[in-house]
C-alpha cells in the first residue's frame, strides 16, 4: 500500500500525461504518473519487437511537438533530437514519380512535369495554408473559451479568439476576405479546396493525404481541409509544415520527457493499470490499481481518451446523465492500421532512383483523389480498403539507430482500416490477410520489396486499441471534426480540461487541440490545474 | 523504368549561355534565379558595374519569365491585365506596365512587346501563368509560358549601340526607346529591343537558345578596343537602384505572394501612379484604385539621399534628428553607395507626413566595421527615385 | 429603344416576386424570360409550404393547399412502410415498425431541430450581414444574430454549436435504431445537396431548409402552377411587362455601370438597374462576361460549386397507381430512402460522376401519374447519362411497391436538361451547393453577397443568393428591397 499522498496523480504516461506531469513537477508539486505498461509513451514509443530493430510502432514522424515544450522541459538535455527529412513522393503507375523536396526549385520542376500551372499554384496554396497556420498557432496554446458562458475569462477568451478577426486590416488583422477564407478552410472538403488551386490528379492526391490521416473522413467530406492544417501547423526548427524523425524512434520523445520529469522529482509508476478513480461527494481523491493498491492525490489527471476515462475508470453513477451521454456519443472511430517492417535491404522503387532524396521522406502510391475516396467508401462499409492510402517511410535511412547496419526499418501507415470488420469481425487470419494485402500493394511499386521482408508487425485498430488503449484505435483520441474541435472538444461545456468531477482533469489528445504528438493538450491542462492552485505555469511560449 | 526528367543531382538549370558565363565567372559565385544559375559576381562587381556606366555590360537575363499572348482579343486582354491604357500601341512597340489584384495591390511589373494586334509577349520577374490564365477567362486569347524557348541578354551601356553597329546590325541606331525589331547579328536572327534597367542607353537581345553562344561571342568580338564585361546580379542590382527601378519581393511583396495582407502595396504607394489610367474602361483593380487614389497613400516608396557614405541597408527610418525623440516612419528596401553619383542613395518607404520631396528623415545605419557594428544616425533627404537618368537613354539616333 | 426602371433577367418565381414588388413601388419593370412560360425551376417543385408569408401579404398572393392528406410515407422493401401524418406541423405516427422508444426519440429529435431552425430562421428572411464591412448596420445585425443564439440557453446553444458541423448519420445513429426512420430524416437532409448522410454539414442543411420551410418534411402541397399564375397576374396588374421566349444574351455596361440588356435577337432594352434571376455563374461568366470582372472575382465565380444531382422523373401508367400495403385513400409524399447505408451508397456514385444504381426517390402519385425527384443523378460536363438506364433503375425500385407497372409515358429530366432549358449552370436545385462556405454572407461568394455585384446597378435575385433555393421568394424580395434602397 502506497502511503504517500501526492499533489497530483496522472493516469497514463502518454506524451501528454508526461508533459502535464513535467510542468506540474517543475512548479514544485509532488507528482506521480501511473502507467499501465512497463514502459511509458503511449502512442509515442520505440519498441524492439524484432531483435535488432527498433520500431516506432505507433506514431512515426514528428512535427507537431510544440517547440516551447521542447525548450521548457529541456528535452535536448534529456536526449531528444529531431532529424528533419527531405520531402515526400507519390509513385505513379506509369513509372513516373511526383515529389516534394526541401529545395523549392526542385519541387517546382517536379510538379511542372505534370502541370506548370500547378507548380506555380503550389506557392499560392502554400501561402494560403501558411496564413491559416498563423491563425491557428495562438489557438493551440489557449484554453478554448466557452461561448455559452458569461464569465469574464470566457468573454476575454472569446475576445482573444476574435482578435485576429477584429484587428484593423492595416494592423495585420484579417480582412473580410481573409475571414471568409478562414471559414472556408475550416469547413470545406479537402478535395474542393484543392480543386481551387490544382488541375493535376497526382498533385491533388499527394496533398490530400495529410487531410485524411487518422480520420473517419474521405477527401470529399466537408471538414477534411481542416485536417490538412492539423498536419501542417507543426514545425521543425521554425520551418512550418516540416516533418522529422525523432532520433531513436518516437519513444525518444517520451523517454526524454520521463527523464525530465524525474529530474524534477516526479515519480513514474509503470506496470500499474488503473482500474478506478476514487470519488466521494463528487470529488476525486485517488486511484485504485488493478492489483488493488490505492494511490491518493489532491488532483487526478487522466491522459486516457475521454471514453476510456469516463466509461471505464469512472463509474456511471458519478456522472451527470447529459455528460455521460455526450461521452458515449463522442466520435472516436478507428480508421488506421500500421505495418512495422524489418527489411534486410533498402527497397528499390521502380520509379524513384536510388539516392534521390525524394525516396528518403514519406512515400505514397495513391493515384488520384477518386481512388482515395474509394478507399474511404470501403471503410464505411466495414472493409479494409482495397486500394488503401499508405504513408510509408524508412526512418533508418536518416536515423542509424533504428536497424542493424545495412538493414532497414520501414513504417507503413494505412488508411483505411475499420475497427469493426463487417462479415464476422477480425480474426487472426484476417489480420494477416490484411497485412499481406498491403504488402502486395507496396510490392507492385518495387523490384525487391517482397524479397527483403524480414519481419512484419501488422496492426489493425484492434491492436492499436489493445496496446495503447486508444478507444477503437482512433489515433487522435477522438475524431477531428467541427463538432469535436475547440470548445466542442471533447464535449461541449467541458473543453477546459476540467470534468464534472471536482479535482479530476483531462490532459490527453481527446482535449483541445487534439491528437498527434503535440503536447499542447498536456501544457494547457497543466496551466489550468496550476491556475486552480493559484500558481503560474513557467513557459517560453513561442 | 524511370522516365522522369528531373534529376536531383543537377538541381539548378543552366541557361543556354552557361558555357560562357561559367568561363567568365572566376568568382564562381552564383545566384539562383527562377531555378536557373546566373552569375552573382564574375570577378569584380565594381568593374562589372563600371562597364555598364562606361562601355557596355552583358547580363544573362534568360531566367526572366516570358509569356506569349495570342488571339483575337490579345490586346483587350492586355488592357484588362495592366493598369495603363495600351489601346494606341503600335506593332514593334514596348509598353511598361504593372498589374494589380482586385484590391488594387501590385502583383508584378513587366515589359509588354506588341508584335501585332493579335500577338503580345510579356516579360516579367515573377511567375504569372495562373494569374494570366485566369485573367484571360472570357477572352479569345491564349496564354503560353514560353520561358525556356528564348535566350536573353541585356546589353547595357553607352557603347552598346556602337558595338552593335560594328557588328553590322543594320539601322540599330534608329531603334527608338521602348521599341523592338528583328535584326541580324552575324547571320543570326535576333530580336532586339531598346529597353533595360540601367537608366542609360541599352538593349535587350532575344534569340533562340541554339544561337545563344554565337550571339554572346559576337558581343565580345571587339573587346580589344572596347572592353565589354559580363556583368552579374550584384552589378545589375546597383544600376537598377540608380535608375530607380523597383523589384517585386525586394522592394514590396507581390500581392499574389504576400502572406500578410498588410504587406501588399498599391501603385500609388510605390510611386507608380503614373502607370494607372483610371479613365480606361476596365481593368482588374480599377474600382479599388479609384478609392486608393482618393484616399492618397499612407506611405510611399521614395528615393533617399543620405549623408555620409555608409549604405543604409535594411535601415529603419525615423522622423527626428534626435534619436531619443524619434518615431519610426519607414524602412529602407534597397541601398547603396553610388559610384557614378558619388552619393549615398537608397529606396525606401516613408509615411505620409514625410514623403514629400525635400523632406528630411533619419536613418539608423548599422555599419559593419571589422566584426563590429557602428551605429550611425544619418540625415536623409527625400528625392525622386530616379537617381540616374542619362539623356543618352532617350536619344534617337542612339549615341554611337 | 425602350427604357425601364428595372429589367429582370429570368421569370423564375424569384424574378416574378422581385418584379411584382418593384412595380408595386411604382417602378417600370421589364421581365425577360427565355422560356415560353414563366416560373423557371419551380415547375419541378412539388411540395411547397415555404412561400414566405411576407410575400403572400405584400403581394396579395392567396394560394390554398390542395386537399391532400398530409402524410409522409416512407417505403420499406419488406412492405412494412412507416406512415407519419402532419397536422399543422404536429407529427404523429400512423403506422410504423419502429418501436415506441424510437418513435418518441424520432419526434424529439425533430423538435430539437425545430428549435434550432427557429433560431436560424430569424436570419433567413433578412439580407445577410457582412463581416467587417465597417458598416454599423452589419455589425448590429451580427451582434443580434449572436444574441439570438445565446438566447437558446446554455444547453441548447451548446448542442446547436455541436450539431452545426456534424453529419446527420451520426446524430441519428446515436439516438435511433430504426433504419427506416433514420433513412427518412437523412433523406430530408441530403435531398438537393451534394452531401450524403455521412457528410459533415448534413444536419446544417436540414436545419437550414427547415428554417426556410418552417416544416421539416416540407409537405404542404400547393399548386405551383397556380402560385406562378398568381405571381404573373400580380405582375400584369401592376403593369410589369413580361416578354417570353426571349433570351438575354448580354448585360450591357459602361464604366462599371449597367446600361441595359441585349437579347439574342439583337434587341436592346435600356435600364440603369438590372436584376438577374439566373445563377451566379451564368450571370457573371456568360451574361456579363468575365472580361469586365476582376481576376480574383473570376476565380471565386469559377470556384462556386453548383453540380446538380436531382433529376425529375415523370411517369404515366396505364392503370391507376396503387402502392402495396398502402390504403388507396392514403396519399401524401412517398419516400424511398430505406436507411443511411442505402442513401450513402447512392451518394457514393455521385462522387464519381455516376448515377446511383440504386437511387433514392421522393414522389407523389396522382391517379395514373407519378412524378418523382430522383437522386443522385449528377450533372455531367461534356457528356450525358444514358437516361433510359436511369429510368430503368427507378422503375425497378418502384415496381417493388407498384405491382404490374405498365408504363405509357416516361420522361426523365436530368440536371443537364435543366441547365439546357433554364440556363442554370449545373442544373442545381439551389443554383449552388448549400454548404457552410456558400451560405449567408458567403453566398454566393465574397464580393457578391447581399444581392449586389461588383457592377453598379446589377443585382442577383435568384436561388444562388441568400437564403438559397426552394420556392420561398425571399431572394427576390430581399433583392428588390435592396434595389429600392439604392434607387433612392
Ligand atoms: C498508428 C499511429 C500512428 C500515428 N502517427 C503519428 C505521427 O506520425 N505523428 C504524430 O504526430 N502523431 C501520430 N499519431 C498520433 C499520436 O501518436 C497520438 O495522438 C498521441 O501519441 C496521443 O498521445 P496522448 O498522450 O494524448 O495519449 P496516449 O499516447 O494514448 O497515452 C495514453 C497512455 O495511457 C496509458 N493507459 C491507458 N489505460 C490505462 C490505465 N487504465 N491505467 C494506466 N495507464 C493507462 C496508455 O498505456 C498510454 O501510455 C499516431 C497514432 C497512431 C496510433
Ligand atoms: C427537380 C427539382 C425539384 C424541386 N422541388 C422543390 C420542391 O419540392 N420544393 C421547393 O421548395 N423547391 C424545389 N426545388 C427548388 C426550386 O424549384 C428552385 O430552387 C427555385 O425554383 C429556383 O427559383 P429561382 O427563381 O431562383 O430560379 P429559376 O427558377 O431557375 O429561374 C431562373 C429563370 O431565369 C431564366 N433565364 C435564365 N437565363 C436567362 C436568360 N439569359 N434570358 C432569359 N431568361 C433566362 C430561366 O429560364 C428561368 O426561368 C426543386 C428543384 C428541382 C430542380
Amino acid at each position: 500500500m502506497n502511503k504517500t499522498k501526492y499533489d497530483v496523480a496522472i493516469i497514463g504516461g502518454g506524451h501528454n500525461g508526461l508533459t502535464t506531469a513535467c510542468y506540474l513537477a517543475k512548479a514544485g508539486l509532488k507528482v506521480i504518473v501511473v502507467e499501465r505498461h512497463e514502459y511509458v509513451g503511449g502512442a509515442a514509443v520505440s519498441r524492439e519487437l524484432h531483435p535488432g530493430w527498433t520500431y516506432s510502432n505507433c506514431s512515426y514522424v514528428c512535427s507537431l511537438l510544440r517547440p516551447e515544450i521542447f525548450r521548457d522541459l529541456e528535452l535536448s538535455k534529456h536526449g531528444l533530437q529531431i532529424i528533419p527529412y527531405e520531402g515526400s513522393a507519390s509513385m505513379l503507375n506509369d513509372g513516373r514519380f511526383y515529389a516534394h523536396y526541401q529545395d523549392h526549385d526542385l519541387t517546382y520542376r517536379s510538379i511542372a512535369q505534370f502541370s506548370k500551372k500547378d507548380a506555380e499554384a503550389y506557392d499560392r496554396f502554400g501561402k494560403d495554408v501558411m496564413r491559416q497556420c498563423k491563425i491557428i498557432k495562438p489557438l493551440l496554446k489557449m484554453t478554448p473559451p466557452d461561448p455559452t458562458s458569461f464569465k469574464p475569462k470566457d468573454i476575454m477568451g472569446l475576445f482573444e479568439f476574435a482578435k485576429y478577426f477584429a484587428a484593423k486590416d492595416e494592423l495585420g488583422g484579417l480582412g473580410e476576405k481573409e475571414i471568409y477564407d478562414t471559414i472556408r478552410f475550416w469547413t470545406m472538403s479537402v478535395r474542393d479546396y484543392l480543386e481551387e488551386y490544382f488541375e493535376s490528379d497526382i498533385v491533388k492526391v499527394h496533398l490530400a493525404g495529410s487531410a485524411i490521416i487518422g480520420t473517419a473522413l474521405g477527401p470529399y467530406s466537408p471538414g477534411s481541409a481542416y485536417v490538412l492544417l492539423h498536419h501542417y501547423m507543426g514545425e521543425v526548427d521554425g520551418t512550418v509544415g516540416a516533418w522529422g524523425y525523432s532520433r531513436g524512434g518516437m519513444g525518444s520523445i517520451t523517454k526524454a520527457m520521463a527523464s525530465s520529469l524525474k529530474s524534477n522529482n516526479g515519480e513514474i509508476k509503470a506496470g500499474s493499470p488503473v482500474s478506478q478513480i476514487l470519488i466521494k461527494n463528487n470529488k476525486s481523491y485517488g486511484l485504485v490499481l488493478e492489483n488493488g493498491d490505492e494511490i491518493y492525490a489532491d488532483k487526478i489527471v487522466s491522459n486516457l481518451d475521454v471514453k476510456r476515462t469516463f466509461l471505464k475508470v469512472v463509474e456511471e453513477k458519478e456522472l451527470p446523465s447529459d455528460f455521460y451521454k455526450a461521452v458515449k456519443n463522442f466520435k472516436i472511430r478507428g480508421s488506421s492500421g500500421k505495418l512495422n517492417i524489418a527489411l534486410d535491404d533498402l527497397p528499390i522503387w521502380k520509379s524513384i532512383p536510388v539516392g534521390d532524396p525524394a525516396g528518403t521522406g514519406d512515400l505514397h502510391i495513391t493515384q488520384n483523389i477518386e481512388e482515395m475516396e474509394g478507399a474511404y467508401d470501403d471503410w464505411k462499409d466495414g472493409k479494409w480498403s482495397q486500394f488503401p492510402y499508405v504513408d510509408m517511410c524508412i526512418p533508418s535511412i536518416n536515423d542509424p539507430t533504428m536497424a542493424p547496419q545495412g538493414k532497414h526499418y520501414m513504417s507503413v501507415f494505412i488508411q483505411y482500416v475499420p475497427y469493426n470488420l463487417a462479415n464476422g469481425g477480425w480474426t487472426e487470419e484476417k489480420r494477416l490477410e490484411f497485412g499481406k494485402h498491403v504488402m502486395n500493394r507496396i510490392g507492385n511499386y518495387s523490384t525487391n520489396f517482397n524479397d527483403i521482408i524480414n519481419h512484419a508487425e501488422i496492426r489493425t485498430p484492434k491492436e492499436i486499441e489493445a496496446e495503447v488503449g486508444l478507444t477503437e484505435g482512433n489515433i487522435f483520441q477522438g475524431e477531428l471534426t467541427m463538432d469535436q474541435l475547440m470548445f466542442n472538444r471533447p464535449v461541449p461545456g467541458y473543453a477546459q480540461y476540467k470534468t464534472p468531477i471536482k479535482n479530476l482533469y483531462m490532459c490527453g489528445s481527446s482535449t483541445h487541440p487534439g491528437g498527434g504528438v503535440m503536447g499542447a493538450p498536456g501544457v494547457n491542462a497543466a496551466r489550468e490545474i496550476l491556475k486552480d492552485l493559484k500558481m503560474k505555469i513557467s513557459t517560453h511560449y513561442i | 523504368m524511370n522516365t522522369s526528367k528531373i534529376s536531383y543531382k543537377k538541381p539548378l538549370l543552366e541557361t543556354p549561355f552557361h558555357e560562357r558565363t561559367s568561363e567568365h565567372c572566376y568568382a564562381n559565385d552564383w545566384y539562383r534565379w527562377a531555378g536557373y544559375k546566373v552569375a552573382k559576381e564574375y570577378s569584380s562587381t565594381e568593374l562589372e558595374y563600371t562597364s555598364m556606366r562606361n562601355t557596355a555590360g552583358v547580363i544573362d537575363i534568360t531566367p526572366m519569365h516570358k509569356y506569349d499572348i495570342k488571339g483575337e482579343d490579345a490586346k483587350k486582354f492586355i488592357n484588362k491585365l495592366i493598369t495603363k491604357d495600351i489601346t494606341n500601341i503600335q506593332s514593334n512597340q514596348v509598353a511598361y506596365g504593372i498589374w494589380c489584384n482586385e484590391d488594387g495591390m501590385v502583383i508584378d511589373d513587366g515589359t509588354i512587346f506588341c508584335f501585332n494586334e493579335n500577338h503580345f509577349r510579356i516579360f516579367c520577374a515573377e511567375r504569372n501563368l495562373n494569374w494570366f490564365s485566369d485573367t484571360a477567362t472570357g477572352f479569345n486569347a491564349s496564354v503560353e509560358d514560353i520561358s525556356p524557348s528564348i535566350a536573353a541578354l541585356a546589353f547595357q551601356g553607352p557603347l552598346s549601340c556602337k558595338i552593335l553597329n560594328l557588328l553590322k546590325v543594320e539601322n540599330i541606331e534608329n531603334l527608338k526607346p521602348f521599341h523592338f525589331n528583328n535584326y541580324n547579328i552575324e547571320n543570326h536572327n535576333v530580336t532586339i529591343s531598346r529597353t533595360g534597367f540601367s537608366g542609360d542607353l541599352g538593349y535587350e537581345i532575344w534569340c533562340d537558345p541554339s544561337q545563344a553562344i554565337d550571339v554572346w561571342d559576337s558581343l565580345f568580338k571587339f573587346n580589344r578596343d572596347y572592353k565589354v564585361l559580363a556583368a552579374g546580379m550584384n552589378a545589375l542590382e546597383m544600376v537598377r537602384i540608380e535608375a530607380g527601378f523597383i523589384q517585386p519581393n525586394v522592394d514590396f511583396m507581390s500581392a499574389e505572394q504576400a502572406l500578410r495582407p498588410n504587406r501588399m502595396r498599391n501603385p500609388y504607394e510605390l510611386g507608380l501612379g503614373w502607370l494607372v489610367n483610371l479613365d480606361k474602361e476596365y481593368f482588374t483593380g480599377k474600382q479599388a484604385l479609384i478609392r486608393h487614389k482618393e484616399k492618397g497613400p499612407e506611405k510611399k516608396l521614395v528615393g533617399l539621399d543620405i549623408e555620409g557614405d555608409k549604405p543604409a541597408v535594411g535601415s529603419v527610418l525615423y522622423d527626428n534628428s534626435k534619436k531619443n525623440q524619434a518615431k519610426e516612419i519607414g524602412i529602407v528596401t534597397a541601398a547603396m553607395w553610388s559610384p557614378v553619383l558619388k552619393s549615398n542613395i537608397a529606396i525606401g518607404f516613408v509615411s505620409k507626413e514625410h514623403y514629400k520631396l525635400g523632406s528630411n528623415v533619419y536613418a539608423e545605419i548599422y555599419h559593419p566595421e571589422e566584426l563590429d557594428y557602428r551605429k550611425i544616425w544619418a540625415e536623409c533627404k527625400v528625392v525622386k527615385k530616379q537617381f540616374f537618368n542619362n539623356p543618352r537613354r532617350n536619344e534617337t539616333p542612339a549615341f554611337t | 429603344m425602350k427604357k425601364f426602371d428595372v429589367i429582370i433577367i429570368g421569370g423564375g418565381h424569384n424574378g416574378l416576386v422581385a418584379s411584382s414588388y418593384l412595380s408595386k413601388k411604382g417602378k417600370k419593370v421589364l421581365v425577360i424570360e427565355k422560356n415560353e412560360n414563366v416560373g423557371g425551376l419551380a415547375e419541378y417543385a412539388e411540395s411547397l409550404n415555404c412561400i414566405s408569408p411576407i410575400i403572400k401579404k405584400e403581394l396579395g398572393i392567396n394560394v390554398n393547399n390542395i386537399n391532400h392528406s398530409n402524410n409522409i410515407i416512407s417505403l420499406e422493401d419488406n412492405q412494412n412502410h412507416t406512415i407519419l401524418s402532419d397536422k399543422n406541423g404536429k407529427l404523429s405516427f400512423v403506422q410504423t415498425n419502429a418501436d415506441e422508444n424510437d418513435q418518441k426519440k424520432f419526434l424529439s429529435i425533430i423538435n430539437n431541430y425545430k428549435l434550432f431552425s427557429k433560431t436560424l430562421g430569424a436570419f433567413m428572411f433578412q439580407k445577410p450581414p457582412r463581416v467587417k464591412s465597417g458598416k454599423r448596420a452589419d455589425l448590429f445585425q451580427l451582434i443580434s444574430m449572436g444574441w439570438k443564439i445565446r438566447k437558446l440557453g446554455k444547453k441548447n446553444m451548446r448542442e446547436l454549436l455541436r450539431v452545426i458541423g456534424l453529419n446527420i448519420a451520426d446524430d441519428l445513429e446515436d439516438n435511433l435504431n430504426s433504419n427506416n426512420l433514420m433513412g427518412l430524416l437523412s433523406h430530408e437532409a441530403v435531398l438537393g445537396t451534394n452531401l450524403g448522410p455521412r457528410s459533415p454539414g448534413s444536419i446544417l442543411t436540414l436545419l437550414y431548409k427547415q428554417a426556410i420551410n418552417d416544416n421539416i418534411f416540407n409537405l404542404n402541397k400547393i399548386e405551383v402552377a397556380e402560385y406562378i399564375n398568381q405571381l404573373e397576374d400580380c405582375c400584369n396588374k401592376n403593369t410589369v411587362e413580361i416578354i417570353k421566349s426571349s433570351e438575354v444574351k448580354k448585360i450591357l455596361t459602361q464604366n462599371n455601370s449597367v446600361t441595359g440588356v441585349q437579347l439574342t435577337n439583337g434587341e436592346v432594352f435600356e435600364s440603369k438597374y438590372v436584376m438577374s434571376n439566373a445563377d451566379p455563374k451564368t450571370t457573371y461568366l456568360n451574361l456579363l462576361g468575365a472580361e469586365i470582372l476582376d481576376t480574383d472575382f473570376i476565380r471565386r465565380t469559377k470556384n462556386f460549386r453548383n453540380k446538380g444531382n436531382v433529376a425529375k422523373l415523370e411517369l404515366a401508367l396505364e392503370n391507376e397507381i396503387n402502392i402495396n400495403n398502402i390504403d388507396k385513400k392514403m396519399n401524401g409524399k412517398f419516400i424511398y430512402a430505406p436507411g443511411i447505408k442505402y442513401i450513402e451508397h447512392a451518394f457514393n456514385a455521385n462522387k464519381y460522376n455516376k448515377y446511383s444504381e440504386n437511387p433514392c426517390l421522393e414522389f407523389y402519385v396522382n391517379q395514373k401519374t407519378l412524378s418523382a425527384n430522383v437522386y443522385y443523378v449528377p450533372y455531367l460536363i461534356n457528356t450525358n447519362h444514358k437516361e433510359n438506364e436511369i429510368i430503368e433503375r427507378c422503375v425497378s425500385v418502384l415496381s417493388k411497391f407498384i405491382p404490374d407497372m405498365k408504363i405509357v409515358k416516361q420522361k426523365l429530366i436530368t440536371p443537364n436538361k435543366m441547365e439546357e432549358k433554364f440556363n442554370i449552370t449545373g442544373g442545381h436545385w439551389h443554383h449552388g451547393d448549400l454548404e457552410i462556405d456558400q451560405l449567408l454572407m458567403m453566398r454566393p461568394f465574397y464580393g457578391s453577397a447581399q444581392y449586389s455585384t461588383p457592377i453598379n446597378g446589377l443585382y442577383l435575385c435568384g436561388a444562388g443568393t441568400h437564403p438559397g433555393g426552394g420556392v420561398t421568394g425571399i431572394n427576390g424580395l430581399n433583392a428588390a428591397k435592396k434595389v429600392i434602397e439604392d434607387l433612392k
